[in-house]
């Protein structure tokens, strides 16, 4: 934090506790309109024995999915200079990516939601904060503000190498577009369940 | 291998899989896993179970001698 003043950090500080409060209100509102999700109240017993050896799982891959990107980052960047993967945004895409993994396992395999929980909830959660995230950009958006790609120039083996990479202002879209797919993923399963999965009843 | 004797059980107390599920504390595609052989419950889940249909556990999770 060099060079930053108390200014900046205060405003840092407010700005986290602002997501804390706004992601609250939602989760109020959603508790409200008939979705069920508990963000800040999971207790040991929200998954029961079978869905935590499948987000065990699950988190071993989603982890492998973060190694490897990491890898090849690394090198793309060691033998060509190219800083696309090792940038801010792009160390953000690998971190979105193995959390979307993560997620499309569980969310397949019955696990995601807790036993608390309804998937409407979580649907209308994940697109109200990738709604937000949108929102945050939409201002550079419309007036043409928004870098999404940098350029970067690196000094590889005595040769200057240019190179782009993804800058800070791609995370808010980047966020928003895996809470998008995620949803998506979630509403998908909604479907195929409610076509699928034979009740016991109705046999 | 699929369970149904424990399907068999739960069917004999008028109890669809949720019902069951919210009894034992699992969700109900748990106990849809188990009884379509797909998932091998621990002992303790087992027992719930057991206790929940008041069969014992030879009766519900022993596999028959073929």
């Amino acid at each position: 934090m060099e060079g930053k003043s108390i200014y900046y950090i205060l405003g840092m500080i407010a700005g986290l506790l602002v997501a804390v409060l706004l992601i609250a209100l939602i989760t109020f509102l959603t508790n409200k309109v008939g979705g069920r999700v508990s963000t800040f109240k999971k207790s040991k017993d929200s998954y029961d024995e079978r869905q935590l050896l499948v987000r065990g799982q699950a988190f071993k891959t989603g982890f492998f999915v973060l190694c490897v990107y990491v890898m090849v980052a690394a090198i793309m960047d060691s033998m060509s200079g190219n800083r696309l993967l090792l940038s801010t945004g792009g160390i953000w895409v690998g971190v979105c990516s193995s959390i979307f993994v993560f997620a499309v396992i569980c969310i397949v395999k019955d696990a995601y939601i807790a036993i608390q929980d309804n998937a409407k909830g979580m649907i209308i959660l994940f697109v109200a904060i990738a709604v937000i995230n949108f929102m945050c950009k939409l201002g550079d958006v419309l007036t043409g503000r928004l870098h999404f790609l940098e350029k970067n120039v690196s000094l590889v083996d005595g040769k200057m190498i240019e190179s782009m990479s993804i800058s800070m202002d791609g995370i808010n879209i980047i966020t928003g577009l895996l809470l998008l797919l995620t949803a998506l993923v979630l509403i998908g399963k909604v479907i195929y369940d409610k076509k699928h999965v034979i009740e016991e009843d109705e046999e | 291998m699929k369970n149904l004797k424990m399907k068999a059980a739960r069917a004999g107390k008028d109890m669809s899989q949720q019902d069951l599920a919210t009894a034992v504390g699992v969700s109900r595609q748990t106990i849809n896993a188990i009884e379509k052989g797909d998932y091998n419950p621990t002992i303790k889940l087992c027992r719930d179970i057991c206790k929940c249909l008041d069969r014992t556990l030879d009766e519900l999770f022993w596999e028959d001698e073929e």
